[in-house]
């Protein structure tokens, strides 16, 4: 006991240095949340994406508010158990939670099982991220652009791989096929996205849809090629790639895929429980506004992987309302995506 | 391929690199120790601090944590029965018996001799494999990985310990639990009585802590004597090297052991904590002595040892070989790549070798360092084991609770892992065998998921692929071999136990 | 401690053998019930799982019963399950006094973990379980309960800003 101590002792200081998201005694506001702790909730485990950039707000946001800002990993349901935690936390600021847009939507207008929430409710401080969702498939395969995506899917259903019901993963090909009419197959139950993407390398599947992130490193290593952006504007770095919006030939399938994209491009929101108090909530706004447009913080992020893009929280609050009132093709596609068809 | 290797020794031998190894191997042997808190999330911590570094030193931080985790989070096995790490839980089923009869040096020692060598398998496969890796990859899928599974299952015939009946029924019960949770294919919630916080599934940290841990802390509180249930501490704190010596002695066991944690974790899909349960069966299933195991066997402390630091050298061939995250670890790693303006994928193995090989260097150094400096650290850390048992009791008490709370922060996993405890001291008090149950419950989605996955992928052909049929040739095998020693065992001892002996 | 050990009495862990088996049969026929209604694609590993479960259950059970009374004639004691494995040992000889002190201790932990948090029941625990069970002085305990939980504060709530249960209140 005495030994464990002193190893704890011993490395100490080291470990002080990893997690100091305790906000430095020259902080800049003068504010409400000054010397206080505050929760800032991941629904996901650690090491992923929505951790990652978590982990990356954290002490910039504790050094702006003077407050301390710890991350809290809450797994469970799909995100869905943080999301109903953030539903009944008090609404003073001290619990936020940062928020995968997409699945927040989608559940609730799927009405899945164990939705307590509704989206529209939640106070939102404002939008960290943003990217399209692209599909890729294998280099040395048949699909190398979206024209052979489209001849494969005529001869036979395009199989595309998930990892489970209810993700992107799953949902963009049954909007392609609904939209654009690619006869699409999805494979689903992967253990994870890793062993979804290694199959598609394998050629046990044709195309994987996900976010661009995530993609491009197996882009980038030569291994797959981009097919097709879910996304309002093509890619700077590949732009012979079209968008789903430029393939769609009539306003019905135009509507569906415009909302489909506008969904996906909510991206990652934070967001704090309903019914804030006016003033806390206003100064997490601008201090979140303060933090994510500083320009090193962005450089940060676009060295990770992670590309920061933000919009201000009553943008993001107008622009969920939007999206609550989804076309009702489009909730029927999401019904079937949840239950697994 | 041999100055990369010579190169990047270089590299890693410069005063930094050597520097940000030794704070993470310190910062690893902290995580491992403590429960709950995994690699994966410190490694995220740790990344931030890698902005402004040079690749080299800073995959020196961050492998030489990640590595020395899993090694450090055998000592709590060994010492307390409650695992550090979930890739250290198979470790208890002998180490903390070693314990209790006052060999908690020896198996300290033995355990962690044989993670430095099980560490020296996955590097030198890491550096052979190189060449041909990325065909050995693309063709493992999921058919193989059912019969990996199923093979594996094979094992609950030798982990019953001549109790075949109740070890079947042990083993179903744990593949039963491993069902709880949303279905991987349709999304229903399976066994989860309307509670949303069953959706995930129930994880193994809480389930291992309660059927071995919690039970053994039970059984503390009740004996009031210490862990180590020997009034004199002669050698046994002492035992260290003659634990050493044990696993030098069997090293084809460790070699072996070593090679089953990295080969099965080379392509994601297995999970981090399958292979040291594998390992673990192999070495009963070839020993002369199976009687032992779960009784304090050092073979069987040694083989679950070897799969630990062997397993993360496994789950980085893929994430350079392609740039696909095996693990929550490694996609942390990945990101580290990123940062550090590294490509993963091919050119990891041509152009970008040498930074390769220099992770190949940094785990071998920051496993050294580490082992050197546990059994250092091992002798105070045995003499643990003689303290007054009812003043160890609150310390007990509260790994228990911190380990399972911890990995996704819910007070319902510490339910779990009550209920675990319940079910771990029903089956000592009325001769049950926990380990089957905890093999079933690893490997029981493994084989539905993969079972499902062959069918929707291939149809009914995944069952003619050559490696599928070669680990079902395995299978085979294994069943023929047990036939085999059950009539030899059957001609040496004239009067079998008439009741438990398999049909 | 081999060579004294009382031979434990037959007759219960037969009785165990039953009740196990009966036990088993509720819990994979339960299981089989629940699965029915899912979909074909989520229910039949499950079904599967649970029917061999419930068949393997009912065997044990019965040849439990039917060996009972073979055994009870030929007794052939295997002695030496109880003779190096003092877990079991204990387990099996504990007196009912015994098991319910050490439950209502280890029980008690945890339902005042649910209400009073980690610190707290740390603290009271520590205090509490030392003073009665091991007697040792009030300085020595109230010491040794501090130290434990700054060490534990120290880690997880400073350094690593991690969350320990709060208790049902809130206090930590």
């Amino acid at each position: 006991m005495k030994k464990l101590t002193t190893v704890a002792a011993l490395v100490a200081s080291a470990l002080a240095l990893s997690s100091c998201q305790q906000g430095s005694g020259s902080s800049k506001t003068s504010g409400n949340f000054e010397g206080e702790t505050i929760q800032l909730v991941v629904p996901f485990d650690p090491g992923g994406g929505y951790d990652a950039y978590a982990r990356q707000l954290a002490p910039a946001l504790a050094d702006e508010l003077g407050a301390k800002v710890v991350v809290v990993n809450k797994p469970g349901a799909g995100g869905l158990i943080a999301l109903n935690g953030l539903r009944t936390a008090k609404p003073d600021g001290t619990t936020i939670e940062i928020l995968n847009m997409t699945g927040t939507i989608g559940s609730a207008l799927a009405e899945a099982d164990g939705v307590q929430y509704e989206p529209e409710k939640f106070s939102y401080i404002g939008q960290i991220g943003s990217e399209p969702d692209l599909v890729i498939a294998r280099s040395d395969g048949d699909i190398s652009s979206y024209d052979d995506l489209v001849s494969a899917s005529s001869s036979s259903a395009v199989r595309f791989a998930a990892t489970g019901p209810g993700s992107n993963e799953y949902v963009d090909p049954l909007v392609l096929d609904e939209a654009l009419g690619i006869n699409s197959d999805v494979v689903t139950g992967f253990g994870g996205s890793g062993e979804a993407a290694l199959a598609l390398l394998q050629g046990n599947v044709e195309a994987y849809s996900r976010s661009l992130s995530s993609q491009l490193p197996t882009i980038q290593s030569g291994d797959a090629v981009p097919v097709l952006v879910l996304g309002s504007e093509r890619l700077e770095d590949y732009p012979d790639v079209p968008t789903v919006l430029e393939e769609a030939s009539d306003a019905e399938q135009k509507a569906i895929l415009q909302y489909h994209v506008d969904l996906l491009e909510s991206g990652r929101t934070i967001a704090a429980p309903p019914d804030m108090d006016e003033k806390r909530l206003a100064e997490l706004r601008a201090a979140f506004a303060k933090v994510v447009q500083d320009p090193e913080f962005i450089a940060d992020g676009e060295a990770a992987g992670r590309p920061i893009t933000f919009l201000g929280g009553e943008d993001v609050q107008s622009e969920v309302s939007d999206l609550v009132d989804a076309p009702a093709d489009y909730i029927d596609i999401l019904k079937a995506a949840y239950s697994g068809q | 391929m041999l100055d990369a290797l010579t190169g990047a020794l270089g590299e890693v031998l410069t005063p930094t690199s050597l520097l940000m190894m030794v704070i993470g191997v310190v910062l690893g042997f902290v995580v491992g120790i403590l429960p709950g808190l995994g690699g994966a999330v410190t490694l995220a911590l740790l990344l931030p601090f890698t902005y402004s570094m040079d690749p080299i030193p800073a995959f020196a931080l961050l492998l030489g944590m990640y590595v020395v985790a899993s090694t450090a989070g055998d000592i709590t096995s060994v010492l307390f029965g409650v695992p550090g790490e979930a890739s250290s839980a198979a470790v208890v089923l002998d180490g903390y018996p070693m314990t209790r009869q006052g060999q908690a040096g020896r198996a300290l020692g033995a355990v962690l001799t044989s993670s430095a060598v099980g560490a020296l398998v996955g590097i030198v496969v890491l550096i052979l494999a190189i060449p041909v890796i990325r065909p050995v990859i693309l063709a493992i899928g999921p058919p193989e990985f059912f019969g990996l599974a199923l093979l594996g299952l094979t094992f609950v015939v030798t982990l019953s310990s001549g109790q075949m009946h109740k070890g079947l029924l042990a083993c179903l019960f744990g593949v039963l639990v491993s069902l709880v949770g949303l279905d991987p294919s349709t999304g229903v919630p399976r066994f989860t009585f309307g509670s949303l916080d069953l959706w995930n599934g129930v994880s193994i940290v809480p389930v291992v802590i309660g059927l071995f841990g919690g039970a053994e802390v039970l059984q503390l509180m009740m004996q009031k004597g210490s862990v180590a249930n020997v009034t004199a501490p002669p050698d046994a704190v002492q035992g260290v090297k003659s634990g050493i010596m044990d696993t030098l002695r069997r090293w084809p066991l460790a070699v072996r052991s070593g090679a089953i944690g990295t080969a099965l974790s080379l392509v994601p899909g297995m999970g981090g904590s399958v292979a040291q349960f594998i390992a673990y069966g192999h070495a009963k299933q070839v020993s002369k002595k199976p009687e032992e195991f779960g009784k304090g066997s050092v073979e069987g402390v040694i083989a679950s040892g070897a799969t630990g630091v062997a397993k993360d050298c496994g789950s980085l061939i893929p994430t350079i070989a392609f740039g696909i995250p095996g693990s929550a670890s490694s996609a942390v790693l990945l990101s580290a790549f990123l940062i550090l303006g590294l490509n993963p994928g091919k050119e990891m193995l041509t152009t970008d070798l040498e930074v390769t090989m220099s992770m190949v260097w940094i785990t071998f150094f920051a496993t050294v360092v580490a082992v050197g400096a546990a059994l250092l650290l091992v002798r105070p850390l045995a003499k643990l084991t003689y303290i007054s048992g009812p003043l160890l009791i609150p310390f007990l008490i509260l790994l228990l609770s911190i380990g399972a709370y911890s990995e996704a922060n819910s007070f319902v996993d510490i339910v779990l892992m009550l209920l675990f405890v319940a079910i771990g001291v029903a089956c000592i008090r009325w001769d049950w065998p926990r380990v089957p149950m905890l093999l079933g419950f690893v490997l029981g989605s493994i084989l539905e998921r993969y079972l499902f996955l062959s069918n929707s992928l291939f149809g009914a052909d995944w069952l003619l692929r050559p490696a599928f049929l070669a680990i079902a040739a395995c299978i085979v095998l294994v069943f023929v071999s047990y036939g085999v020693k059950v009539r030899r065992e059957r001609r040496t001892t004239p009067a079998p136990e008439l009741d438990e002996v398999a049909r | 401690m081999s060579a004294n050990t009382p031979a434990h009495p037959r007759r219960p862990t037969i009785d165990a053998e039953v009740l196990g088996g009966i036990v088993l049969a509720i819990v994979f026929g339960g299981a089989f019930w629940l699965a029915r209604g899912w979909d074909r694609q989520a229910a039949i590993f499950p079904l599967g799982v649970s029917a061999a479960g419930f068949l393997l259950a009912i065997a044990l059970t019965v040849r439990a019963l039917t060996s009972r009374r073979m055994r009870a004639e030929a007794e052939t004691p295997h002695e030496e399950i109880a003779a190096d494995d003092n877990l079991e040992y204990i387990f099996q000889t504990a007196t009912a006094r015994q098991w319910i002190v050490t439950l209502a201790w280890f029980g008690g932990f945890f339902v005042a973990l649910y209400v009073l948090g980690l610190y707290a029941s740390a603290l009271i625990f520590t205090v509490a379980y030392l003073r009665t069970q091991d007697r040792r002085s009030w300085l020595f305990v109230i010491v040794y309960a501090l130290v434990l939980v700054a060490v534990l504060y120290g880690a997880f709530t400073v350094l690593l800003a991690k969350p320990v249960p709060p208790g049902f209140f809130g206090l930590v």
